[in-house]
């Protein structure tokens, strides 16, 4: 589903360059659970940036199926990405000025999804995560976890092949952790393909192989 | 989508309510200025179109050429109406008219009206030709009904309670009239007399001569043109009229005379007659186009300041729609839209703002402005372009920039905003904006205090004559002047028996108010030198009364200008007019004006009979036979004034009970002259204080955006230890820089524009930097009031709570 070959990124400051990845191969199949894992500062996040085209990079070819992303266009970049790519962050990234149910609609705008087929999607969503009592609630109305669930459940609404969750649970405690943890395992189980970033052993044991990076350089691959 | 962005549009505004206030009423003040100027602008250039058929209106003017140069006039031979509708079946229509002084109206209880404004003698084609509404009677009673009078609606009003009253009879400067009509008040938006009375052209009298082609002051003659005749060749075909109907009495008195058209519309903004072409009200209507066009500028800076400025904070939205799918274009929909949209609440504000201060404003500038001024079109017009540019101009750099970062970028840009701060200052649109606004708030203010300095110094500057301690009685009635005349000698002894009266003088008007100019002629070495120059008819009571000094030979003889020969006075400016140069020189020459020949006394120092504006201009002074009054003035011993002008009320009316009569002041009657003046100083004051407001409103909008982005490195600071006056100056010295910076800019533009407005005035203030440097210090001092409240309640929040956040 992914081939990187040989990716590098640094940002140019005068005279000096400074290097977050560094020569990154890697391959990831359809259907995989993949951890990144290493300490800060090591390029976790900005690989899966680069991954789900939110990034540049500054050097190697990227494959996203069999598309050759560092030659595309941005509005087709945007396309791949809006069609296949749904994104978790640590900090969970709702629109504060939209409601539960506005900030489900929103992918779904963009994508140009029909009035009634948009209702249907949502209210499967809301069911699903059980938030349908939330659906009117802006997001500073609610706890951590509820609001990380929403924006999983965001992530899911357009049915990506592929979950990029950046530390999904570092703001949660941990029985809310767990549950997204779940949640993405569950996911994976169905068929989606996931990626996550995290520090921490435990979560990191639910991807069936996990990678590690320290100073941008891939250091060894686990299976 | 639409409704989602305009969902996700209201709420932005909601929750920064101070932003969103600052941004929309800056904006819908500027749009209100602009339109209120746009709207005086309009009515000044729309002036007579509202006659029917204005297009074909033209007023005749004419040219006059005899050995003393060549005048020019809008007074035409009465005759010439008989002959135009004799003669040029081209001419639809023909009228006349004539304005007179004051009117007195006997009322049937013996009690006295008087009115100053002007009475109008009138052919009845007058009333079909101008668009006058009739709310009585009609022009046809007036053609037809012997003595027939036309009264406005607030003299029927103020003498009737009512208006219909055609039929009923007024007695007017002792004449019986029968009322043919009474019409809707004269409109403000016309350059005819604004009259209350009128009256059939030929009861004007005998002394205005309008039956004569030659003689004669003459009258002002309208024509309407038929349909399809070309205005270049009726002008061809009537110029040289008076060769053919009057050439003898022409040769004999020297004269050669053509006449011209000048369409009605044009009338009120050209006023030279020598070059009826030429707008001479451009200037002024040009400077309050750019004054509304600038603080619309400054409004749409502050608009596209705040804009921005408001975009960086949600720079966090912004990535995240990005990640979860917006396309570019999405985002540039969103962002322009959202700012069109906000400039369209302003708009709509501004049109709200607009109505409710019309009426304020039609009593500042004594019009009448209403709907009816400009077409609704056009003001959409106004409208849809400053939004379209504003609403544009504001959204463009968020829709464009910010949509082009990377997502990623645009989160760490969110969370931590100082990284980007290398960057961020960098990139100093905003700051350019908030200087080009104080820049101009500057100019403003500096504006306001050169202009009040040159008034203050033209108000109090000698003037080469005593104006404290003089009163004035007017002579508006030509049965007073007669009596005034008649009995000259013997007013000027009872009033000067009076302790508390000084001097008494008889003469034409008073200073500040109209000049009269003639030709008078100087006999010099047995040549005679003649000249254009103001003049006056006096008596030798003027020189003490007035307090100008002899620069030498002497003054009038004292007895009545009745009895004894002409004699004449000049000061030193006609002095030099007349080719001498040492005073002593023109004593004892001999000078004549109309057939009274007589030689000059004395000489006397220079002194201003009209705004300082202008240069001393030459004055003779005459004392003749021919003396008609319409000006007494008296000089009071200093602290009785009131009982002076009771008592020289009441000594007139005593004498001539059936006139009015009320003195006032010289010194307050002559500050008129500087009226226009203190309008351009009021507008410019009003503009200025708009400046101000609307730079002081995004400076606001500025500081609040900054203190909330810079919260946590005050908070870091402040934990560090720094004092709350320590972080303001953290803050605030930025804004010194920047406001610092503005007012070195607005010096030499300031002083450049300044240098050009005082270069019309003959007596002028030294230009000096202090009103430029005060103006930045003015600016500066407002700027901090406004920056400092919001930069101490930043420093006071608790550091706890500003880093929790991050």
């Amino acid at each position: 589903m992914i081939r990187l070959k040989g990716i590098e990124k640094y940002y140019a400051n005068k005279f000096v360059k400074t290097w977050v990845l560094r020569n990154i191969d890697l391959e990831i199949r359809e259907g995989e659970f993949v951890t990144i894992m290493g300490p800060s500062g090591a390029g976790k996040s900005t690989l899966l940036h680069i991954m789900g085209m939110l990034d540049d990079f500054s050097g190697g070819e990227y494959y996203f199926y069999d598309s050759p992303v560092h030659k595309l266009k941005e509005r087709d970049r945007t396309k791949l990405h809006q069609q296949h790519i749904g994104f978790v962050f640590q900090q969970y990234h709702l629109i504060d000025e939209l409601t539960v149910y506005e900030n489900l609609e929103t992918p779904l705008l963009y994508k140009k999804v029909k009035g009634s087929e948009r209702k249907s999607l949502i209210a499967d969503m809301l069911d699903r995560f059980n938030i349908v009592a939330k659906k009117d609630l802006f997001p500073n109305q609610l706890s951590g976890g509820q609001q990380q669930l929403v924006a999983v459940a965001r992530a899911l609404i357009i049915h990506p092949r592929l979950i990029l969750a950046d530390e999904p649970t570092g703001n949660l405690n941990s029985e809310q952790g767990f549950e997204i943890m779940e949640l993405l395992k569950k996911l994976n189980d169905e068929g989606t393909t996931v990626v996550q970033v995290t520090h921490d052993e435990k979560k990191a044991e639910y991807g069936k192989r996990t990678i590690r990076l320290l100073d941008g350089w891939i250091e060894k691959v686990k299976s | 989508m639409f409704v989602h962005y305009l969902k996700s549009a209201f709420r932005n505004m909601t929750t920064h309510k101070a932003y969103s206030v600052i941004h929309v009423t800056g904006l819908a003040i500027g749009i209100t200025a602009c339109l209120l100027l746009a709207l005086y602008v309009a009515d000044e250039l729309n002036f007579d179109r509202y006659h029917p058929d204005y297009e074909r209106i033209y007023r005749i003017n004419r040219t006059i050429e005899n050995d003393m140069g060549t005048e020019w006039t809008d007074r035409t031979p009465g005759p010439l109406k008989q002959v135009l509708e004799a003669d040029y079946p081209q001419v639809t229509s023909v009228c006349r008219f004539w304005q007179n002084m004051a009117v007195v109206v006997h009322l049937p209880d013996n009690n006295l009206f008087y009115d100053e404004s002007n009475h109008v003698f009138a052919d009845p084609e007058f009333f079909d030709m101008f668009d006058f509404r009739f709310l009585a009677g009609s022009a046809f009673l007036y053609r037809n009904m012997p003595n027939a009078l036309i009264i406005s609606e607030d003299i029927a009003r103020q003498l009737f309670q009512k208006t219909d009253i055609a039929g009923q009879t007024l007695n007017i400067n002792e004449s019986q009239y029968t009322i043919a009509g009474v019409i809707m008040n004269v409109p403000h938006n016309t350059h005819l007399p604004k009259f209350k009375f009128a009256t059939m052209l030929e009861d004007i009298g005998s002394s205005v001569h309008y039956e004569s082609w030659v003689h004669g002051v003459g009258v002002k003659t309208y024509v309407r043109l038929k349909n399809g005749v070309r205005p270049e060749d009726f002008e061809k075909q009537i110029g040289r009229i008076m060769d053919r109907y009057a050439s003898g009495a022409m040769k004999e008195a020297g004269m050669a005379c053509t006449f011209s058209l000048q369409p009605v519309g044009r009338i009120h903004l050209c006023r030279d007659l020598e070059h009826p072409d030429k707008n001479t009200k451009a200037a002024r209507l040009a400077l309050l186009s750019l004054i509304a066009l600038l603080i619309l500028f400054i409004a749409c800076l502050n608009f596209v300041n705040i804009s921005t400025a408001r975009a960086t904070v949600r720079t966090r939205e912004i990535g995240i729609r990005k990640t979860i799918g917006a396309q570019r274009k999405q985002l540039i929909m969103q962002l322009l839209g959202e700012s069109v949209a906000v400039s369209m609440i302003a708009a709509v504000i501004a049109v709200i703002f607009t109505a409710c201060l019309m009426p304020w404003f039609n009593a500042f500038t004594l019009k009448q402005i209403g709907v009816q001024t400009i077409s609704p079109f056009i003001i959409a017009g106004i409208l849809v372009v400053v939004v379209g540019i504003t609403g544009l101009a504001g959204g463009l750099y968020p829709a464009f920039y910010l949509s082009a970062l990377e997502p990623v970028s645009l989160f760490i840009n969110a969370l931590a905003g100082r990284k980007r701060g290398a960057a961020a200052s960098r990139f100093s649109l905003r700051k350019v904006l908030v200087i080009i606004q104080f820049v101009i708030t500057c100019i403003f203010i500096s504006a306001i205090l050169v202009i009040s300095r040159q008034i203050h110094f033209m108000k109090n500057r000698d003037l080469g004559f005593n104006r404290e301690s003089v009163i004035v009685l007017p002579v508006h009635t030509v049965e007073l002047c007669r009596y005034l005349k008649n009995n000259m000698q013997a007013v000027k002894n009872e009033l000067t028996a009076y302790h508390a009266v000084e001097s008494v003088t008889y003469h034409l008007k008073s200073p500040g108010r109209m000049e009269h100019q003639n030709d008078i002629a100087l006999i010099r070495d047995g040549r005679e030198i003649r000249k254009w120059v103001n003049m006056q008819f006096t008596d030798h009571d003027f020189l003490p009364t007035y307090g100008i000094p002899l620069a030498a030979g002497r003054n009038f003889s004292p007895q009545a200008p009745n009895s004894q020969a002409t004699q004449f006075l000049l000061n030193r400016a006609a002095l030099s007019a007349y080719g001498f140069r040492i005073p002593e020189q023109a004593v004892g020459s001999e000078m004549s004006i109309f057939h009274f020949t007589g030689e000059v006394t004395g000489v006397t120092e220079d002194f201003h009979y009209w705004s300082l504006k202008y240069t001393v201009e030459p004055m003779v002074l005459v004392r003749c036979p021919i003396l008609f009054p319409e000006a007494v003035s008296l000089k009071i011993k200093k602290g009785y004034a009131s009982e002076a002008i009771a008592f020289v009320e009441a000594t007139l009316r005593k004498r001539v009970p059936s006139q009015p009569v009320q003195v006032y002041f010289l010194d307050r009657d002559f500050d008129r002259v500087y009226r226009s003046e203190e309008k351009t100083r009021a507008m410019i004051l009003v503009s200025a204080g708009l400046a101000v407001i609307i730079a002081c409103m995004g400076l606001f909008g500025l500081v609040l955006f900054t203190a909330e982005r810079r919260t946590k490195e005050i908070g870091i600071r402040k934990v560090l230890g720094l004092s709350v006056p320590g972080i303001w100056m953290l803050v605030v010295s930025d804004f010194i820089k920047w406001i610092g910076l503005a007012s070195v800019i607005a010096l030499p533009a300031g002083w450049m524009i300044m240098r050009h407005w005082l270069d019309d005035y003959a007596c002028r203030i030294d230009l000096t930097v202090w009103p430029f440097l005060l103006s930045g210090l003015m600016a500066l001092g407002i700027a901090l009031l406004t920056v400092s409240w919001l930069v101490i309640r930043a420093a006071r929040a608790n550091p706890v709570e500003s880093l929790r956040y991050e």
